[in-house]
């Protein structure tokens, strides 16, 4: 099977984690925290789909005095339509009896 | 300790500026972006973690601009510098997360509490538990004692390493079920050899125990609601309940998932003192097994993977293996003559089932001891029912008669097949470690409700979201690549949950190790339902490097439907 892009587990769940707080802007520590990547497989990932037009991306004063200011990220609509795409076609989670044994 | 840390800080902070160092121009602002999260995080150790990340990001977007590699690493002396400051980070990185195993794997032998116990088979069996962390990420927070059973064989070859059982749910028991085990199917799973019986974490008589009355609560659904919107709201109430009374008991979901069992199996193989050993993995066993083939392939001989369940992302989705194994059903019929002559067009009557319990849900009286003293059967719950049925040979072979049962409103026919696969029901799993385990494995569970359209009506079991509000995704289970350990994957092609693509799937990242066998007219558990799955089984185990004989799969029957 062709690999399609954006397609990988770990492609899905950034997308997947970003639908579900869309349209508030997300920061990189809580996007690692929530998708399970570590910095060094989240940020190319966001790099590549903020490249797709998929992701838009800004700055923002911190909240206390002292910081510098952060980049947070959120999908574009275009990453909106993918994500809610992948969504659909994860009704795995329809789970009737998860596989078990009949032993 | 806090010189270590403040060095662990600075470190970090070097680690990040050369990670913007090695960014390619245009990508300055990811490069600030990732820097700055630093000063967000407060954890030093977390820091340094994250900086090694930002390292490896950098190389990983500079590296897909090869020609640009070699100029900046090779006749720079500062990207010479680089790479060894990337080696040192990464040692240090290790060194500092604290991963010196303090733990000391021992197995403490107790009398065998089992069910079906005979005087030979007790002089076979040797029982006790193992204990591991709770936490493995604070080993001295706590513990868990797992239950596990060593089958001897009958007549025992001393250099032969032993195998493996990793049984499925996630949270079947399995212990409890050693003296079956062993009269029956230890001599096929293990011929000469022990055979080594772990109930994981969560499950069977491993500790913790988690929300012990959920499959209960879970019947009690079918039994009290009578729409199916009802059944899947109340069904929705049984894990809330669960996860607050996990909360009560302060067990933690992160302590779970794939992973925590693969480590806590490790430490089982070293208490034993077994130095190699073979995994017979059956469905989400098999998840257990290829993720352990993955993380610590030196300690395995042959591993068989028996209905296989991978990691997310599945290729297909429940309501897609669920739809194929019941066309596959119909077509049976249609080519069985006393079938197809019984039910000339078994799709129609299963529609017209489903339409006619829609309308109106049949409820059906069960006898005492059945678990519940009725069950609301409308369409879903009749699906999930159909569906159960679907995974086991003998059920199959009755299930044409149940739809017909069920289309007819015959409740006095339909009775028994409930009654039998709500001991299914009841007995197979425990739901609550199986939760907690698939939240933590699975990222496609964390997602909103999806409005899913299975074609005969809404599903019962909704189980999008459940996590999203419990449990964050941890570690992932894992498919080893380009695997050397020689694996044996069976499938069967009418398996409701998981069919053959499955299989192939997880075979073609092993590579050339690993070896499909597709059994027609089987579902789930290969080795359970057909002899010829038992033989490959013991002939496999016997002589892993050996080209597997796979003649008797062209003799295996259709199901005799009725």
């Amino acid at each position: 099977m062709p690999r399609r892009p954006n397609n990988s587990r770990q492609a899905r769940a950034l997308l997947a984690t970003l639908l579900e707080q869309s349209p508030l802007w997300r920061h990189g520590y809580g996007l690692a925290k929530a998708t399970g990547l570590k910095s060094g497989t989240l940020y190319p990932l966001l790099m590549r789909l903020s490249e797709q037009g998929l992701l838009e991306s800004r700055w923002q004063d911190a909240e206390r005095p002292g910081l510098p200011p952060r980049h947070f990220y959120r999908l574009s609509a275009a990453g909106v339509a993918l994500a809610c795409e992948q969504k659909q076609s994860d009704a795995a989670a329809d789970l009737i009896i998860p596989p078990g044994v009949l032993a | 300790m806090n010189t270590l840390l403040g060095w662990l800080r600075r470190l970090a902070v070097k680690a990040a500026r050369h990670a913007s160092w090695v960014l390619p121009a245009e990508y300055a602002a990811w490069a600030d972006a990732m820097h700055r999260e630093l000063h967000y995080i407060e954890d030093d150790r977390a820091a340094l973690r994250w900086a090694v990340g930002c390292v490896v990001a950098s190389y990983t977007k500079r590296l897909s601009v090869p020609r640009q590699v070699c100029a900046r690493l090779f006749l720079n002396p500062a990207g010479a510098a680089g790479m060894l400051m990337l080696v040192l980070v990464l040692a240090l990185a290790g060194h500092a997360s604290g991963q010196t195993d303090t733990f000391v794997p021992a197995f403490k032998e107790t009398t065998c509490a089992l069910p079906d116990l005979s005087p030979d088979i007790s002089a076979r069996l040797r029982c006790g538990t193992v204990t591991v962390p709770r936490d493995y990420d604070h080993p001295g927070a706590g513990t868990l004692k797992l239950a596990v059973v060593v089958i001897h064989p009958r007549v025992k070859d001393p250099q032969a390493a032993p195998v493996l059982f990793l049984q499925g749910g996630p949270g079947s028991p399995l212990t409890i079920h050693a003296a079956r085990i062993a009269r029956y199917e230890s001599a096929t799973l293990a011929r000469n050899r022990d055979l080594i019986l772990v109930d994981q974490r969560g499950a069977g008589r491993s500790e913790p125990a988690l929300c012990p009355g959920l499959r209960r609560q879970q019947l009690g659904v079918f039994a009290h609601e009578d729409s199916p919107d009802e059944q899947r709201a109340a069904w929705r109430v049984t894990y809330r309940d669960c996860q607050r009374e996990l909360a009560r008991n302060g067990i933690d979901p992160a302590w779970f998932g794939t992973r925590m069992s693969v480590r806590d199996l490790e430490i089982v193989r070293r208490a034993l003192g077994v130095p190699r050993w073979n995994i017979y993995g059956r469905s989400y066993g098999t998840e257990v097994a290829m993720t352990l083939e993955a993380l610590y392939p030196s300690t395995l001989r042959a591993v068989v993977l028996d209905s296989v369940y991978p990691p997310d992302p599945l290729p297909l989705t429940r309501t897609q293996t669920f739809a194929a194994a019941l066309d596959a059903l119909f077509q049976a019929c249609r080519s069985d003559p006393s079938c197809a002559a019984a039910h000339p067009d078994l799709a129609a009557t299963y529609r017209e089932a489903m339409a006619g319990l829609a309308e109106t849900p049949l409820t059906l009286a069960l006898p005492p001891g059945s678990g519940t003293s009725k069950i609301v059967l409308g369409p879903a719950a009749f699906r999930a029912g159909v569906d159960l049925a679907l995974y086991d040979r003998p059920l199959l072979a009755m299930l044409p008669r149940m739809i017909q049962a069920a289309h007819d409103r015959d409740a006095a026919s339909l009775q028994p097949f409930l009654a039998h696969l709500i001991q299914q029901f009841l007995t197979t799993e425990s739901p609550g470690d199986q939760i907690v385990v698939e939240c933590r494995d699975r990222p496609s569970l964390q997602a909103l409700p999806a409005k899913s359209k299975p074609v005969d009506g809404p599903g019962i079991i909704d189980m999008h979201g459940i996590c999203r509000d419990w449990i964050a995704p941890g570690p992932p289970a894992l498919i080893p690549t380009a695997t050397g350990v020689p694996t044996l994957l069976l499938t069967g092609a009418i398996d409701p949950v998981t069919p053959p693509p499955f299989a192939r799937m997880v075979a073609a990242k092993m590579g050339a190790r690993a070896h499909v066998v597709e059994f027609p007219h089987v579902g789930h558990d290969v080795e359970l339902s057909t002899p010829c799955g038992a033989s490959l089984v013991t002939q496999f185990i016997r002589s892993p490097e050996a080209p597997i004989n796979t003649a008797c799969v062209a003799e295996v029957r259709p199901v005799a439907l009725r």
